[in-house]
């Protein structure tokens, strides 16, 4: 190529490239939709961690559900994660099931028996996680709880916060004891635990 | 800025975007994809919620209520500014200096393609000596010219976590040279990095690179990385044409480990080996004729470090961290070359008094030897040299009510050139009401003196016979000489600092400060000698000494504007006047600080989903002239388009410099002759794959 028709090449180029980014600009400045109004509810952690929970389920099998219209209930403990962060998890579906938020107040609760999650924020005095996690293993229940020391004290999965963001640990002995089992995408996310006191 | 509101909104915005129209249009040959998107839909759907993102996008989103040590941001009483991994990757910037062109305050200033002016608050240069830059707790600020080498840190760009910027002293916790500002650069825990990555990249003048990273678990609490990278940048062009010799290629390799020992304490561990290959023009001074020589300079930079840290939680609200590290940098140029080993050990202790009291404590020592060839236009008294600094500093928050916290400390430092400095600061943060926050500070810093200041002895130009300053026969070399006894540079700080949250998707932060430095360098001119040997010349000593003061005063602000969940905007202003009082007499040589320094600059940045998986993101820079070294205004455009095929493959390609092909960004700095090169458009593609 002649140097001369090689430096128009590059001149072109550059007026090309020139011209595109006068349209970027232009593009994302003026182009951009007109603002709506957002109901916007998620002020805490409370939205990132309910979506842990609905990740979670994503990627549990339950044992024994033949039933797709069966929904996955999920029993959140009162006081614990604000309601609005479930808003609208009425239509969702988590593998093509329908989706149920419930709120329990007491661990003693005969209707806790059909939940497929459960998540506690706070363990009262008089339980214990040992007990809890026993009867949650009856009723195939995949119990999560950001409580410190959750995951070693029998509970499948623990919530906890690193550098601002959150990490889970996973109990894989006390999920098979359940029936339970998580997709290897979310234990290779995890920590994995066992029940303290017990061999590895 | 970043409050926890904030940041879970735009989080959710990166990712939550709704159905809506779009096209492409290619625009240019290019290869640049030109988008816009069309006319906004109705939103079929309200979406304020994060289950759609996926396990690993979560586990990225921030959500503290942060340790007591790693307050937010906006908790802040200082003027803090964080570039997240994500405000990194939006950029397409691939070097760490490109990315803090963005943050308010700092001006970065390309000088060629391998190094960068980047300073904050003022007084850039090669080596600016006022910024202290540390990578996971270890200093990259060499001790050799007070300054930081930015190629030699061009770590993996992904690996980042995030980039703290604090404008404004920092001496009272981070010790000497945190003088105008502190830079952390924090890399993500390995726990975060579990899997593979593979990337790869080309364009024309960021030619090539290749990262490859691979993470997993180590034993039942722990987790690896490690990873490599290589990557080749393209030459630069000087103001004459010439290509500049300033090609440059980065290989580096490393690991790093995270382990939880158990329920209370954690161990890091990582090291790195990076090797850099690069060049430069120089206009090298002559004691014959033509007195002055443009060569090619080979720059070859091997580095190696390793680090750990290990952190044990006392109770809900104490902590004790013990870091120590060990850092092996070998510089070769033409004018010499220079070993340093840096070891250090630092401590830090944090404890409630009381309910209203917080104390923050800690004590470090640091070894540096060094180990110089001396060369004929640069030498050093003493080549082989080893210095030692102790320091200890403490800390206390006061929460004086709900609204008013006082902070007040200090840093008391021994160095063996100048003895003992001691860096106080009182600072108060006012949470005025549920949107406003005020915060203002009184500090005090200082730049101990760097090695050169200390005995270097360098030729840094030569008068020709008969020329004006020359009266003598023989050609005078002028030679910058050190001086044992300088005295730091020392800074008092006054700042004042607002933060406003309008609405749920608009802050504004803006800061003033006014500092007034004392003992800043200048020259006196000794007594001309008479050497004969290699060939007879008149050396002229230029001796530093602390000579120039200087007021400066300047006004940040960012705005930061969610307009819609899938679009961001965000603008910068920065102001800065810099008024040097330099004595004017015959025996003293110095230039007035403030001309390579850009009195306004501001960027206005978008970042913008298109759909699910498409990104369009740019920025538009603006940074004023630099009137003592002959550097024009520019503005430049940055913009950058990625598609995420999958959860697992992303496309990007990105442009830089856009609309301003060939301009120059620094002149040629007066501690070192690099010839300068133009900044140039640069476009470049990448793809890049987890597994």
């Amino acid at each position: 190529m002649h140097p001369i028709f090689a430096i128009y090449q590059r001149w072109r180029m550059r007026e090309a490239m020139r011209k595109c980014a006068a349209i970027l600009l232009i593009a994302s400045l003026a182009t951009a939709p007109p603002a709506q109004a957002q109901s916007v509810s998620a002020d805490s952690p409370d939205a990132v961690e309910a979506a842990f929970l609905f990740n979670f389920a994503k990627f549990t099998s339950w044992p024994a559900v033949n039933d797709l219209d069966t929904s996955i209930k999920f029993c959140i403990q009162k006081n614990t994660i604000d309601p609005a962060a479930f808003a609208g998890w009425g239509k969702k579906r988590v593998q093509n099931r329908p989706v149920r938020v419930a709120f329990f107040g007491a661990l003693t609760d005969s209707d806790l028996d059909n939940c497929g999650v459960m998540y506690i924020g706070e363990i009262p005095a008089d339980a214990k996680i040992g007990d809890i996690a026993r009867k949650a293993a009856a009723n195939s229940t995949l119990l999560v709880s950001n409580v410190e020391g959750f995951g070693k004290a029998g509970g499948h999965i623990e919530l906890y916060l690193v550098n601002r963001r959150l990490r889970f640990k996973v109990n894989l002995a006390e999920l098979t004891r359940a029936r339970l089992s998580l997709g290897a995408g979310v234990l290779n996310l995890a920590e994995i635990v066992t029940t303290e006191g017990q061999p590895k | 800025m970043i409050n926890l509101k904030s940041r879970l909104q735009m989080e959710r915005a990166m990712r939550q975007t709704k159905s809506r129209r779009q096209w492409m249009r290619k625009c240019s040959i290019a290869a640049i994809a030109c988008m816009t998107a069309g006319p906004a839909l109705a939103q079929e759907e309200q979406v304020d919620d994060f289950t759609s993102m996926s396990l690993e996008d979560l586990m990225s989103v921030e959500v503290s209520i942060a340790s007591k040590r790693s307050e937010l941001a906006s908790e802040a009483a200082a003027a803090v500014f964080v570039l997240t991994r994500e405000d990194i990757a939006r950029s397409g910037a691939v070097t760490i200096a490109d990315a803090l062109r963005l943050v308010p305050g700092v001006n970065v200033a390309q000088i060629n393609a391998n190094s960068w002016a980047v300073t904050v608050r003022g007084f850039n240069s090669r080596f600016a000596n006022k910024l202290l830059v540390m990578i996971d707790g270890r200093t990259v600020f060499t001790p050799l010219f007070s300054g930081v080498f930015w190629d030699q840190q061009n770590i993996v760009m992904e690996d980042i976590e995030r980039i703290e910027v604090v404008r404004g002293p920092g001496g009272t916790l981070w010790g000497a040279n945190a003088v105008n500002g502190v830079i952390n650069i924090i890399t993500r825990s390995a726990k975060d990095t579990k899997g593979g990555l593979v990337k790869a990249s080309g364009g024309d003048e960021f030619q090539a690179q290749a990262v490859v990273r691979y993470g997993g678990d180590m034993g039942e609490n722990g987790a690896y990385r490690i990873y490599g990278k290589f990557e080749q940048f393209d030459e630069g062009v000087t103001a004459l044409g010439a290509k500049a010799n300033d090609d440059w290629r980065n290989f580096r390799g490393g690991f790093r480990t995270d382990h939880d020992l158990n329920a209370k304490d954690t161990l890091t561990v990582s090291g790195e080996v990076s090797v850099i290959d690069s060049g430069e023009t120089l206009d090298v001074p002559l004691l014959t004729t033509p007195f002055l020589q443009r060569t090619d300079a080979e720059i070859n930079r091997v580095g190696a470090h390793m680090l750990a840290r290990w952190t044990r939680a006392i109770g809900e609200e104490s902590e004790l961290s013990v870091q120590a590290y060990a850092d092996y940098s070998d510089i070769e140029i033409p004018q010499g070359e220079e070993q340093r080993l840096t070891l250090d050990l630092a401590v830090q202790h944090s404890f409630p008094i009381g309910d209203s009291q917080d104390l923050l404590w800690g004590f470090g020592f640091r070894n540096v030897s060094d180990d110089i060839t001396n060369s004929v236009n640069v030498s050093f008294a003493d080549p082989d040299k080893s210095i030692q600094i102790y320091n200890g500093f403490v800390q206390d928050t006061i929460k004086m009510s709900d609204k008013l916290d006082i902070v007040v400390g200090a840093k008391f430092e021994h160095n063996d050139y100048t003895g003992f400095e001691i860096q106080p600061s009182a600072r108060f943060l006012l949470r005025a009401d549920e949107d406003v926050t005020l915060w203002g500070a009184v500090s005090r810093a200082v730049r101990t003196p760097s090695r050169a200041e200390d005995g270097i002895r360098a030729v840094a130009a030569v008068v020709p016979p008969g020329f004006p300053g020359n009266p003598a026969p023989f050609p005078m070399a002028l030679q910058f000489t050190g001086d044992s006894n300088i005295n730091s540079e020392s800074l008092i700080a006054y700042e004042l600092g607002a933060r406003f949250r309008l609405g749920d998707t608009v802050s504004f932060d803006v800061t003033g400060f006014f500092n007034k430095y004392d003992e800043l360098r200048g020259s006196r001119i000794g007594t001309p000698g008479v050497v004969l040997a290699p060939t007879p010349h008149v050396v002229l000593p230029l001796t530093v000494a602390e000579l120039v003061q200087a007021d400066t005063h300047g006004v940040e602000a960012v705005l930061d504007w969610q307009v819609q969940p899938n679009w961001r905007l965000q603008a910068t202003y920065s102001y800065l006047s810099i008024d040097g009082k330099v004595p004017v007499s015959p025996t003293i040589r110095a230039t007035a600080p403030g001309g390579s320094d850009p009195t306004h600059s501001a960027t206005l940045r978008s970042l913008y989903d298109i759909g699910k998986r498409v990104r369009f993101d740019t920025a538009v820079r603006f940074v004023d002239d630099l009137e003592g070294a002959g550097i024009d205004s520019y503005v430049a455009v940055d913009a950058r388009v990625s598609w995420r095929a999958t959860d697992r493959l992303e496309f990007a390609v990105t442009g830089r410099n856009l609309t301003n092909d060939d301009h120059f960004e620094f002149g040629v700095d007066p501690s070192f002759a690099t010839v300068p090169t133009a900044a140039e458009t640069s476009v470049f593609a990448s793809i890049s794959a987890k597994f």
